[in-house]
This record gives C-alpha cells, sequence and structure tokens, in this order.
C-alpha cells in the first residue's frame, strides 16, 4: 500500500482542516483511492512514497499534481510544495531549471495598458516577443497577441485582416489595431468558469490556476475580445527557447487541455518591469503602468489624450485603452 | 553654482559626467569657474525652458553622445577647421548624409552649433548638449515633447515604476531624416495545428464618399 | 427496503432477456460504444487536437448534442404534466417510459460536457464541497446543478413508482406528487438555464437574444415528444405493452403546438436580425447564407428550415396527422430539423465571426462524429433497458415473490 503512504505523507504535510473538521485531502483520499489512484497501486508498488523533496518520483508528483488545490485555496507550504513540484516537472519535461515564483501583487497598483494605434505600424514585434518571454507554444502555436489590419475610416473588426502579410507594413490605406487580454475590469470569462479557475487579481490582472482549470472553454465563449486560446494537444516549446525566470500564475509552460491569455506579464511587471510588448515594440506605442499613480504616464494619457477602449458598450470596463496622437 | 547643481538636479544623468569632472579634477576648479560662467551665457537660460520640463515627472535619458555616435566628439576633426557656414555638397565623412528634415529649409547650423561642434544649437544660437537634444526637437516638435516629458511619446526604457530613464528622441528618429521607413512585419499567425487556413473573401470596403464618385469602379469581392 | 435487492437482480435479469431482434439491437448499441470509446482513448491522448475545434470556433458537435438533448430531457415534463395532475390514465401509462427518456437524456448531456472537458481528470474541481462551485455567478455551474437534480428526480420518482408496484403495492400519491411538481418546474428550468448559458455572453450576439429560452423550449417541446411518439411505435410493434392511440393523438397536438410556436420564435428572431442588418447580424447571415465567402451550414439550415416546415404542414392538416405513416414520417423531418436547428445550427453560427471579426469555419472529424455516436449508444442503451424493465414491472412480468 504504498500509494496509501504517499497519501498519508501528504495529508501530513498539506492537510487543511475545513471548520466541519473533516480534511477536504482525506475525503478525496478515500474518493481517489476508491477511484484512480487503485488502479495505480499495483503499479506503483516499488515508487519511492516521497511526495515533497528532492526525491521526489514523477509519480508522487503526479499525485501531488492530480490532489492540488485551487490557488486561492493553499496554504502558504502548499504553494512552496507546488511552485518545487512544478519546477521538478518542468526539469523532467523540458532538462531546464525553471524557477517558479509567486510574486505577490503590489499595494496600490492597478495595472493599466493604453496603445496609440497611431503609432502602431502592424509590425507584429510585439507578438513574437510576447510568445518569447511568455513561454507559449509554438507548435500549435498560441499567441497572446492578435494584430489586425483595418480599413482607415472604419472601425469595423469584421473587415479587418488577421493574416496580413505584405512585404512591407504599414500598407496605405490600413491602419493597426493589436488585441489582446484586456484585463477587464468587470471580466465575463471569471463570472463563466465553473470552477473559479480564472480570477482578478488585487493588481487588476485577470489570472488563471492552469492546475485548477478543467478546459471547457466556457470563458472562451465568453470573452468579448478573443483574447483566451486553449491547448488543444501538449504545448511544444524548444529546449533552447524556454524562459527560466517564470510565475505561477503567468509564464510557466502550460499543461495540454487548459485555457491561457495574456496577464501582462505578471512575471515582469510585479518585479517594476515593463511587459515584453512594451519593450518589443519599435514605435512606442505601447504605454504600461498603474492607474492609481497620478504622475503615471498612463495617467497622462487618459487624462490628456482622446481615448476610446474596444466594445465599451459591452459593459466589461477594460484596462486596455487605444488613443491617437 | 547653485543654479546648476539644480538643473544638474533635473536633467538627471545628463550632467553627471560633468559631476565626475567636478570631482575628480579639483585641480582645474578656478579654471572650471570661469567656463561656467561662460556657459551661461552660451547655453540656454532656464527661463527659456519650457514649463512642460519642469512639471513632468523627474527622467533621466538613455545617453547616446558617448555611447552610441561613432565620431564624437566632432571636434576631434573638426578642430583644425575654419567653421564655414554655407550650403554645399557634403564631403568626406559626411558625404552620405541625407538631409530631409524640413524638407530643404534646413541646413547643418540650423541644429549643430556652428562653432562649438561638440554641441546642437537653439534657434537663439544657444548650444545644446547632444544628449539634450529634446530641447532642440522641442522648438518645433512642442506638442510631441510635451507627451514625450509625460509619457505620451516615446518610450520609456526597462520598468514603469522608479527611476524613469527615457530613449532621447534620436534613439528612434534619425534627426537628418525623421521619417520612419516601412519595414516588412513579422510572419502572420496560423491556424490551430491540424486545420486548414481559408482566405475570406472579405467585401471591397467602400468608402461613403466613394459611392458617390462617378465612374466608381465596382469591384465587388477581392480575396487577400 | 425489503425486496431492494431482488428487484434489482429482477430489473437486470429482464433488461439481459429478449428475443433474437433485441439482442442484435443490443449488440448493434454495443459496438457502437465500444467504438465511441476508442475514439474517445485517442482524444484523451492526444488532447482536442484531434477534433476540429479551434481557438476560433472553440465548441462544436459534442455542446451541440449536448443542447439538443437538454431538450430532450426536458420533454418528458410534457407527459408529466396531463398524466400526474390531471390524473389522465392513458398517459400514466408511458410516463415511466418518458421519465427513462429523461434519464437517458440527463446521461447523454453529462457525457457529451465530459467528453468536451480539456481536462476530464480534473473533473472533481466541479464537484460542490470538495472543489471549487462557481455558484451562483456562473451559467455553467447552474447546468451543472440543474441537470444532476433532474436526472435525480427523474431516478427516483418512477424508482419509487416502480418498486412499490413491484413490491405489489399502490404507490402514494402523497409521496410522489411533491416530486413531480418539482420535476416539472425542474424540467422547465433545465432548458431555461441551458439557453441561459448561451444567452448570457455578450461577446456572441447570435445568442445574446431574450427569445433563447423561449425558442429553446419550444423547440424541445416538438423534439422531445416527437422522438418519443417514435420510440412508443418502436415499443408498440415489438412489445405487448398496450399503447393506446389517444396517447398518440394527444402528443401529436402537444407537438404541433410547440412545432407552430417555435416556428414563430424563428420568424421572430429572423426578422429582428435582418430588417435593419446590424453587425451583431453576422452570425446569421453566416448561418442562412454563409459570409466571406465561407458557407459550410447554409445547406444544413436550410435542410432543417424545410423539414420543419414540412412537418408543420403535415402536423397542422388534422386527417394527414391522424395517418400514423404521415404522423411518424413527421416526427423524424422534426426531430433532424430540431436537432440541427438546435444543435449545430445554434452552437458554431455563434462563434463565426470571431469577437474580433474573424471568420474561420468548423467541420467535425470522424473521431468526434465517433464519440458522438458511441454517446447516442450509450443514451439509447440506457433508454431500451430503463423501457424494457418498466414495462416489465407494469406488465406484471416481474413481481417480488411474496413467501
Amino acid at each position: 500500500m504504498d500509494t496509501e503512504k504517499t497519501m498519508g505523507q501528504a495529508d501530513m504535510t498539506s492537510a487543511k482542516k475545513s471548520s466541519t473538521g473533516i480534511t477536504r485531502r482525506s475525503l478525496l483520499k478515500k474518493m481517489g483511492i476508491a477511484g484512480a489512484t487503485a488502479v495505480a497501486t499495483t503499479a506503483a508498488g516499488t515508487v519511492a512514497a516521497n511526495v515533497s523533496g528532492e526525491n521526489a518520483t514523477e509519480f508522487g508528483d503526479a499525485v501531488g499534481e492530480f490532489f492540488q488545490d485551487h490557488y486561492q485555496k493553499m496554504s502558504k507550504q502548499e504553494i512552496e510544495e507546488a511552485l518545487a513540484r512544478l519546477e521538478r516537472q518542468y526539469k523532467r519535461k523540458y532538462g531546464v531549471e525553471v524557477k517558479v515564483d509567486n510574486t505577490p501583487p503590489q499595494p496600490n497598483v492597478l495595472y493599466g495598458y493604453a496603445l496609440n494605434i497611431s503609432k502602431c505600424k502592424g509590425y507584429r514585434k510585439c507578438v513574437d516577443a510576447c510568445v518569447t518571454e511568455n513561454n507559449q507554444s509554438r507548435d500549435p502555436q498560441v499567441q497572446f497577441i492578435r494584430v489586425l489590419e483595418m480599413n482607415k475610416g472604419s472601425m469595423n473588426l469584421e473587415e479587418s485582416d488577421h493574416y496580413y502579410n505584405p512585404e512591407l507594413v504599414p500598407q496605405e490605406g490600413k491602419f493597426y489595431l493589436p488585441v489582446q487580454c484586456m484585463q477587464c475590469e468587470n471580466p465575463p470569462c471569471v463570472n463563466a468558469c465553473p470552477t473559479k479557475a480564472t480570477w482578478k487579481e488585487p493588481d487588476g490582472i485577470v489570472a488563471i490556476d492552469y492546475n485548477w482549470c478543467i478546459g471547457c472553454r466556457y470563458c472562451m465563449t465568453a470573452c468579448p475580445y478573443w483574447a483566451r486560446h486553449f491547448n488543444w494537444s501538449e504545448p511544444e516549446i524548444p529546449q533552447e527557447e524556454i524562459n527560466p525566470v517564470t510565475h505561477y500564475l503567468g509564464n510557466r509552460p502550460r499543461p495540454k487541455g487548459v485555457v491561457e491569455k495574456c496577464y501582462f506579464c505578471v512575471q515582469r511587471t510585479r518585479k517594476d518591469q515593463q511587459p515584453a510588448c512594451q519593450e518589443a515594440c519599435p514605435t512606442g506605442a505601447r504605454v504600461f503602468g498603474n492607474l492609481l499613480d497620478p504622475k503615471s504616464e498612463i495617467r497622462y494619457i487618459l487624462e490628456n489624450k482622446t481615448v476610446f477602449r474596444l466594445k465599451e458598450d459591452l459593459g466589461t470596463e477594460p484596462k486596455f485603452w487605444y488613443f491617437t496622437d | 553654482m547653485k543654479a546648476l547643481l539644480e538643473r544638474k538636479k533635473r536633467v538627471g544623468l545628463v550632467m553627471i559626467g560633468l559631476i565626475f569632472c567636478a570631482l575628480w579634477f579639483p585641480l582645474f576648479a578656478a579654471e572650471e569657474e570661469d567656463e561656467e560662467e561662460e556657459e551661461e551665457e552660451i547655453s540656454i537660460p532656464m527661463e527659456e525652458i519650457l514649463s512642460f520640463e519642469k512639471h513632468a515627472p523627474a527622467f533621466m535619458v538613455k545617453l547616446r553622445k558617448e555611447e552610441e555616435l561613432d565620431a564624437f566628439p566632432c571636434m576631434d576633426c573638426h578642430e583644425d577647421e575654419e567653421p564655414n557656414p554655407t550650403e554645399r555638397e557634403l564631403e568626406e565623412d559626411h558625404e552620405d548624409l541625407v538631409l530631409e528634415h524640413g524638407g530643404g529649409r534646413f541646413w547643418c547650423i540650423t541644429c549643430h552649433h556652428l562653432e562649438q561642434r561638440d554641441y546642437l544649437t537653439s534657434l537663439k544660437n544657444k548650444r545644446i548638449d547632444f544628449d539634450q537634444s529634446y530641447r532642440l526637437c522641442g522648438q518645433c516638435h512642442f506638442q510631441r515633447q510635451k507627451d514625450w516629458f509625460f509619457g505620451g511619446h516615446g518610450k520609456r526604457v526597462g520598468n514603469w515604476k522608479g527611476d524613469r530613464e527615457l530613449y532621447l528622441c534620436t534613439e528612434c528618429h534619425n534627426p537628418h531624416s525623421p521619417a520612419i521607413e516601412p519595414i516588412p512585419p513579422n510572419p502572420p499567425p496560423k491556424v490551430r495545428k491540424g486545420l486548414e487556413y481559408v482566405p475570406t473573401k472579405h467585401h471591397k470596403h467602400v468608402n461613403v464618399w466613394e459611392k458617390y464618385l462617378p465612374n466608381q469602379n465596382k469591384e465587388e469581392d477581392h480575396g487577400h | 427496503m425489503a425486496g431492494l435487492f431482488s428487484f434489482v437482480m429482477d430489473f437486470i435479469r429482464i433488461a439481459l432477456r429478449g428475443d433474437k431482434l433485441y439482442y442484435g439491437w443490443m449488440a448493434t448499441l454495443t459496438g457502437l460504444i465500444l467504438v465511441g470509446i476508442a475514439c474517445y482513448i485517442q482524444q484523451f491522448d492526444q488532447g482536442l487536437i484531434v477534433t476540429g475545434m479551434s481557438d476560433q470556433v472553440s465548441w462544436g458537435t459534442y455542446i451541440a448534442n449536448f443542447v439538443f438533448l437538454v431538450g430532450a430531457a426536458a420533454a418528458a415534463v410534457m407527459l408529466v404534466i396531463p398524466s400526474y395532475i390531471f390524473h389522465d390514465d392513458d398517459f400514466k401509462h408511458v410516463v415511466l417510459l418518458a421519465e427513462g427518456l429523461a434519464v437517458a437524456a440527463c446521461v447523454m448531456c453529462m457525457l457529451f460536457v465530459t467528453v468536451d472537458l480539456g481536462r476530464p481528470d480534473r473533473f472533481w474541481h466541479i464537484i460542490p464541497l470538495i472543489g471549487q462551485f462557481n455558484f451562483p455567478i456562473s451559467m455553467l455551474a447552474w447546468d451543472v446543478v440543474v441537470i444532476a437534480g433532474y436526472l435525480l428526480l427523474n431516478l427516483t420518482i418512477p424508482f419509487y413508482i416502480l418498486f412499490t408496484r413491484y413490491k405489489g403495492g399502490d404507490p402514494d400519491m402523497r409521496i410522489y406528487f411533491p416530486g413531480v411538481m418539482l420535476s416539472i418546474l425542474w424540467a422547465i428550468s433545465i432548458h431555461t438555464v441551458t439557453a441561459f448559458l448561451l444567452s448570457s455572453n455578450v461577446a456572441r450576439p447570435f445568442w445574446h437574444t431574450a427569445i433563447l429560452g423561449p425558442r429553446f423550449l419550444a423547440s424541445a417541446f416538438c423534439a422531445g415528444p416527437a422522438f418519443f411518439l417514435l420510440t412508443l411505435q418502436v415499443i408498440k410493434k415489438y412489445t405487448t405493452f398496450p399503447i393506446k392511440i389517444t396517447i398518440f393523438r394527444r402528443l401529436s397536438i402537444i407537438v404541433t403546438a410547440a412545432l407552430q410556436i417555435n416556428l414563430f420564435l424563428l420568424l421572430a428572431e429572423v426578422f429582428t436580425e435582418f430588417y435593419h442588418q446590424t453587425q451583431h447580424a453576422a452570425s446569421a447571415a453566416y448561418l442562412f447564407f454563409g459570409l466571406g465567402g465561407k458557407s459550410a451550414l447554409v445547406p444544413w439550415i436550410w435542410t432543417a428550415i424545410a423539414m420543419n416546415v414540412v412537418a408543420v404542414i403535415i402536423m397542422t392538416i388534422h386527417p394527414l396527422r391522424e395517418r400514423i405513416g404521415f404522423l411518424s414520417f413527421a416526427c423524424v423531418l422534426m426531430v433532424v430539423g430540431v436537432w440541427i436547428e438546435k444543435g449545430m445550427g445554434l452552437i458554431v453560427p455563434g462563434f463565426i465571426p470571431t469577437p474580433l471579426g474573424e471568420i474561420f469555419e468548423y467541420t467535425p472529424t470522424w473521431i468526434e462524429i465517433g464519440i458522438s455516436i458511441g454517446i447516442w449508444a450509450i443514451g439509447l442503451l440506457i433508454y431500451t433497458v430503463l423501457a424494457k424493465a418498466a414495462i416489465g414491472v407494469e406488465q406484471g412480468a416481474i413481481r417480488m415473490k411474496t413467501n
């Protein structure tokens, strides 16, 4: 009964008493042992039962991952175990030492983004910088930013071209409208999620717990900005292109079958850095900052420029503005 | 001296080099004092600096003149030459230079200081440091300059919080031909693996006024 | 609960016994289920990449079938109302069969949602108390509650009635009547909630309409009983279970009214979309006429409309409806027509164009079709077993042996 022992240790290290005195984990343990893990028990006869620590096995980590709680419900210690487990799993999968942290939101910070559409020339530099920074799957391809080539004189998205590929940009008669997650203040995706796997962080970032998402894709249905993308198969990232500096709610490599989206480079922005797309933009069209700081660049733009938000009529309160010179 | 220190504070890094000089070469202190007086006269006085700069959040710039300009200091070559303000065919190292800025209304010395080649010049013939070139540009492009001070134009480097470092105008714009040329875009997105991309046949976008033009050649559909 | 064990055993025994035709039918279903399982194993292993779904059209065949089957499940209420409330004895004979159909449909619904999940291994995250259940905010959470609850109701009420009969007693109305009342409200709620699941999406103008709930109920109340009518004819043909002609007549009246209302609501929808065509009508334009040179659903939706129109003509003309051949034909047309209209014809255009205006089409893969057929086979198998056993109890073929 090595599995039993495995579970027992997991209990001792990370059990959390609920008010009724029943540990969720012990309940799960019973279910798990009766169900899926019972099948694995025989196979795991010789597997060392150490769930946490240096000698953790692939099987032990898989069990730990299966029973991992919702990010917001985990204790500090449980989160640390989860981070360490992820680092071991990435090491096994990609052969790279990936650091997964969970830098908390900064106090008195609410992130906002403004994009100057008279500056954007449609180079798509932001798109690829984003992919590299955020460990997005290369094949199948996942991209957080979609740049629309629009007809001048119109805001009709249905006449936009997502796949424009002329020799040179900008093209005459066109303007360019990059779209990514707007980190809505009133996000329809968060309301849609049946398992609370996505929520709004105190700094305004709409985060996803990739270890909690069940992959129902209802949030993708709910998003008016087509910001959410799904891992239709196991993501593939070349080993040498892995960005090893990651955040649990951000750019850590994602598993198969979960939804992901832009999170304003939480792994960078919570450490005062600019998001990768801002850094990559050669035209300075992108302005990122703290909406609560009256001296911030973003506040200057919102107070001094004529701005608009995409589909504001839907009441989503995006924290992503477009402006012109 | 006090006024100078004030200014140094405001422009941040720009003057750090000079401060270092002052610290490391106290021997020349007396001599420098004379230079400072002279400097007061030939550099832009504080009153002429637009109030935007004074009210903008503190910033420093990513320095360029030492780091990026290959031929700086200019006086290395120009020292022995008699300044020649007349428009002419440029030779030697400046042979390839194309001056499109201003559409023919400018000549080198519109922006470069005639005698002190290591400096730029203002309209009133006061000298401007290369690393303060925004003061030069702002003489005409004042709205852009205002935006630049406050973050609506240009680009903040590295962080969104803490020391505010900005790109100088010349980081992105070639001052002699400031227009940004078109470049090839990065590749378009792919559709999901295993599925096929089928181009959409958009109706040709027709602006309202085009419908009123006579003999409008009505193309209904075109792919792209 | 004396006799529970023997009841279950007798139930299973009668389900396993039958003539050659019965075995053939069950073997066919089992074969299809195995095909479905084989397809699902592939999907489980490789991910949903084996389907035709994409970021652009992120729901497809599975959710389309789910939505249709919620309607079928809700339709059982049409028989519950007259039989329990008005004590219509003719209906009472077949109501247990209808509830069996509801059970089968609920199971199919749950299976279709489950196979649509990217992480079925995390299914427990949605279970209240042990998971994180976003109730009452998420409409999907509501759907889980109402469908699970409806399944429970449709299992317990017939169980009580059948078990009492099995023991030779008469079911006490005071016990089951509150349950019946609840299940009537519940049936309306499951389809309303499923409609709200879609109509609550401000991102999808095609669904974001108040008429969606009424349209769902109307189509459910024609396709559901129509499907049930067809199964009754099969039962009538192959068993000795007495099904009176009055049941067919009354059911067909219900179906006719629902179908007429359904077509009227469709007309109202189409008028509003197209009279002054806004950008929000793009999905409807794609569905009915094609958009940007892409028109995969156009033949399907016009087929569905043609089927429903022919069906409504047959059903509205009394002499035609009275003839069993015409009635069956109309029922087939209705079931298929509504399946197209409320399945793929409703789900897929919601995603086309995308919220960013991209027109990207969806075609199901053979694996998706295989899994869907497998789930339908599971549903039919459940219905067959429940119907056969219920008929056995009703006819007194199985009774608890009294010592």
